[in-house]
């Protein structure tokens, strides 16, 4: 049949075939749908009932599929969807979650062997990226803050004489000791007893104390994982459809929400520290004078959400931490806004004691270091729930509610970067993509047909099946195809035929040196193979340093022209000559048509 | 259809110095414009808010400035995007500003209904202070490490005389284009500098195709004129060069004409990119390797003699 090796054109079909079976979901495009969630214990009304809604409304619904997760609803067209998304928020329970989704239109065929589309960049289907620095030198503060305290207690229990506990940067403390003797002595005891703390004992009998880089770099460390799961927490309980977060660098957490249009309410919700304080209000206090600056020992000024002032015990009586639910509602009595919360049991116990304790005192209940509100404590409260007055509407306490239910994160986090792209934007962007593929193909195409005559449809169906290989590799590794990744493939259309270029002179030249026709052939595909490889190593060099350094759309691109790299080299090498001896056999061919 | 039905026997090499003159001059040019004018750097790189608003009418220029004066936003660059519906307005950092900018802006529109109806947001991008630095050192260290992996590659595979020829003839590339954003005064952002990397990396594709053939022809041949071998290998090259670039040319230009003003920047650094590589490496490259002094022997197989080779040696 041919003169080629039987198992190079396994090869190829080992290569080729799931090439296009993985590409292929990209061609059955999308469907609108919209996806109903409720949170664990909600009951929500029947996806019958649901669906009624819906066909009462005249929303046209193509599909109804129901999981354990909660219901999706198929529609024709976007307009369609966002109606019902509009219908269903104001129909179903708040704490329902009302998602905007795409799903893929492939057949379940494809999808039972694993086939999926690429996952779209936010700059084609619209969304927000986001960049968050953990100010994770906070988290060391606090804990340098927190373990005065307990360096206090520890000192005095050991019997030794400290004058003062100061501390004197954001990340060291000094202990006044009385002196030299039980400064040297402190010095063991505390080293001994805290192994994160560097204790150098310094003249004057003063102890400085610093953390060390290790503990520091473990504490940051810890801080970011933490606020990774507490910022997951809150996007989940937003209800994104396939949000990505993911931790860059030392302090920084990239988040990706597809899809998200209301970034004032996402960014407010992923961004507050969320740290619930309990404190005593100092009733004695003379409020005039704490405004002067003159406050009692163990108290300090705090200010209301509304900028009222505050005479508060600094220390912290109970914390968000203790904390088992959360929910917004509205008070049958007052018809104010409220958060309702409920304690574990540690918490319930706390609470319990301390109610039982201060009846007839005012305790401050804090977000975020502002008091939200100051009730007086009227009876000892022992089954563990609390109601939380003081917000501004019903959404400023659901706002809170699901950030107290994802829990505080550990230090407050700043946005170093954020990029939102609108829908009509993301539109415009893949439609533009394709035409600068479709005219970049067609001309590349017709261009090697006429040139290389037969030889140019074996290029074109080895860029075709590069483009499809692309596509299938970025499918199956979960990669992103961005706006730039699709100019990468326009690009990579070009630089791909160079392969085929080079062979395909080589054999003319060898033509026209006098050799035969398959000694030409064979010459060709030798000589330039040493070339192609030289030659796509450079491109791949820039392109791997580009996917390092890169992020997000750049990222995409770079992906695009690695994979392209590759998939060229074999498909105008094997893929080609397979095809070239495929179709001339074992005749002996007089002419090339080349 | 072939171009070149007939061997070409165009002299490259006799004329070297005058390539390589047009070449200093440029990129002396290129780095002149670009200290005195500089790049007009996005907000990539300078930190700052962008928001991109589409109006359902053309909206006159004078008037937005206006409103944005009115809401505070004194320093505000606004301009057309794309179509003239499309508008960017752009703001510098402010100390201690946040990102809500963006949404400020757009509320500022939306609020007058009469004047600006139906006001949609296309895109808002916001980038702090200590990232744009960022970006911009993780840039300068991406074109670093491209040139110095490539040069470590192409050091590794081809004699010393060509490495620096080819080298310098793909670093001669990024710094036309970024002489060309400098008088263009076209936005340079961080999808340039990725369209930087690709073209010196399409640089060097096609020079490592000319100094292949270089090199196998002077293996070949028993003649010591170097520059007449290398005008011959470049002639042989020339089709496949021609056509190459040709098409890596035609899907540059359809990225510029039908890509979208997202990626505007992007593609015009490779369209541009495109044809300066090509022209590097045919006069710029070959002719510093033939300054350098490159001899024939220097890429004889010294250290890849067989036992076969060894032996026919010792037959003569």
């Amino acid at each position: 049949m041919t003169r080629y090796p039987w198992w190079k054109y396994l090869i190829i079909l080992v290569v080729v075939l799931p090439s296009l079976f993985y590409a292929l979901p990209n061609f059955y495009g999308w469907h609108s749908a919209v996806e109903v969630r409720a949170p664990a214990g909600t009951l929500l009304p029947p996806v019958a009932t649901q669906q009624g809604w819906l066909q009462a409304a005249g929303i046209p619904v193509t599909r109804v599929s129901s999981g354990e997760k909660g219901s999706t609803f198929f529609f024709p067209n976007n307009d369609a969807q966002g109606l019902a998304e509009t219908l269903l928020q104001n129909k179903l329970p708040a704490n329902a979650q009302v998602i905007l989704s795409q799903m893929s239109a492939e057949p379940d065929w494809l999808r039972s062997i694993g086939g999926k589309p690429v996952n779209l960049g936010l700059d084609l289907r619209g969304g927000v990226y986001l960049l968050l620095r953990v100010d994770t030198d906070a988290v060391i503060k606090h804990a340098l803050q927190q373990d005065s305290g307990s360096l206090r207690t520890f000192l005095r229990h050991r019997n030794l004489q400290y004058l003062a506990v100061n501390m004197t940067g954001p990340q060291s403390l000094a202990i006044e000791m009385e002196n030299a003797a039980v400064a040297a002595q402190a010095q063991k005891a505390v080293a001994g007893r805290y192994p994160d703390y560097a204790v150098v004992l310094q003249p004057n009998a003063v102890l400085s104390i610093s953390i060390t880089p290790d503990a520091a770099s473990k504490m940051k460390d810890d801080a970011l994982q933490q606020a990774i799961v507490v910022i997951r927490n809150r996007i989940d309980e937003l209800g994104v459809s396939e949000p990505v977060i993911q931790r860059q660098g030392a302090d920084h957490i990239a988040v990706q929400l597809p899809g998200v249009q209301d970034t004032q309410r996402a960014k407010s919700i992923i961004g507050s520290t969320a740290q619930l304080e309990f404190k005593m209000v100092d009733d004695q206090a003379n409020m005039a004078d704490a405004l002067k600056g003159e406050l009692p020992a163990g108290t300090a000024l705090f200010y209301g959400v509304h900028g009222s002032p505050y005479v508060l015990y600094t220390n912290t009586v109970l914390t968000g931490r203790y904390l088992s639910n959360a929910s917004a509602g509205v008070d049958n009595n007052s018809g104010q806004a409220v958060v309702n919360v409920s304690f574990n049991n540690e918490g319930t116990r706390i609470f319990g004691d301390l109610t039982t304790k201060n009846v007839g005192k005012r305790m401050a209940i804090l977000l975020d270091n502002k008091v939200v509100t100051a009730p007086v404590i009227r009876e000892a409260i022992t089954e563990g729930r609390a109601q939380i007055t003081g917000f501004s509407g019903l959404k400023d306490a659901s706002n809170a509610a699901i950030e107290l239910r994802a829990g505080a994160l550990p230090a407050p986090v700043h946005i170093s970067e954020e990029r939102t792209v609108g829908p009509t934007l993301g539109q415009d962007s893949i439609h533009d993509g394709v035409m600068a593929v479709v005219f970049g193909m067609a001309f590349v195409v017709l261009f090697m047909t006429l040139y290389y005559r037969a030889f140019g449809l074996i290029a074109d169906v080895a860029i075709l099946v590069n483009i499809l290989a692309i596509l299938a590799v970025l499918s199956i590794m979960g990669g992103t195809l961005t706006l730039p990744g699709i100019a990468g493939i326009v690009l990579k259309i070009g630089l791909a035929v160079d392969a085929n270029v080079l062979v395909f002179e080589r054999i003319r030249e060898e033509l026209r040196h006098g050799m035969s026709t398959r000694a030409a052939i064979d010459a060709g595909f030798k000589k330039a193979f040493a070339t192609i490889v030289d030659s796509n190593i450079t491109v791949l060099i820039a392109a791997l340093v580009l996917f390092q350094f890169g992020t997000g759309a750049i990222k995409g691109f770079a992906l695009v022209l690695t994979i392209g790299v590759i998939t060229s080299m074999f498909t105008a090498t094997m893929m080609s000559r397979g095809i070239i001896e495929l179709a001339l056999g074992k005749r002996r061919v007089q002419k090339l048509y080349i | 259809m072939e171009l070149f039905k007939v061997r070409t026997h165009v002299d490259f090499m006799s004329r070297r110095w005058i390539f390589l003159g047009v070449s200093a001059l440029l990129i002396i040019a290129s780095v002149a414009v670009f200290l005195v004018r500089g790049l007009n750097y996005s907000i990539d790189f300078t930190g700052g808010t962008l928001v991109e608003l589409a109006f359902s009418k053309t909206p006159d220029l004078g008037a937005v400035r206006g409103t944005l004066t009115q809401a505070g936003f004194h320093d505000a660059v606004v301009q057309t995007f794309g179509g003239d519906r499309d508008l960017l307005i752009r703001l510098r950092t402010v100390p201690g500003e946040s990102s809500a900018v963006g949404n400020t802006i757009l509320q500022v529109f939306r609020k007058d209904q009469v004047e600006y109806p139906d006001v949609q947001l296309r895109r808002t991008e916001y980038v702090g202070p200590e990232v744009g630095k960022e970006l911009r050192n993780k840039g300068i260290m991406a074109l670093i490490i491209v040139t110095l992996g490539i040069l470590i590659y192409v050091g590794f595979r081809f004699e010393w005389r060509f490495a620096v020829g080819g080298v310098l003839a793909m670093l001669h590339d990024p710094i036309l284009v970024v002489g060309f954003f400098a008088i263009s005064h076209e936005e340079f952002s961080l999808t340039v500098i990725a369209a930087l990397l690709v073209i010196m990396g399409y640089s060097l594709n096609d020079t490592v195709v000319v100094f292949d053939r270089m090199r196998e022809d002077l293996r070949a041949s028993r003649s010591g004129d170097v520059a007449q071998i290398f005008n011959v290998a470049i002639n042989e090259t020339l089709s496949r060069t021609v056509i190459t670039s040709f098409i890596t040319f035609m899907v540059a230009l359809s990225l510029f004409l039908f890509g979208g003003p997202v990626i505007h920047g992007f593609a015009t650094a490779l369209v541009i990119g495109v044809v300066v590589g090509t022209y590097s490496s045919i006069f710029v490259a070959s002719p510093i390797a033939l300054w350098l002094g490159l001899k024939r022997e220097h890429v004889l197989k010294r250290q890849f003699i067989s036992a076969k080779d060894r032996n026919d040696g010792a037959a003569l």
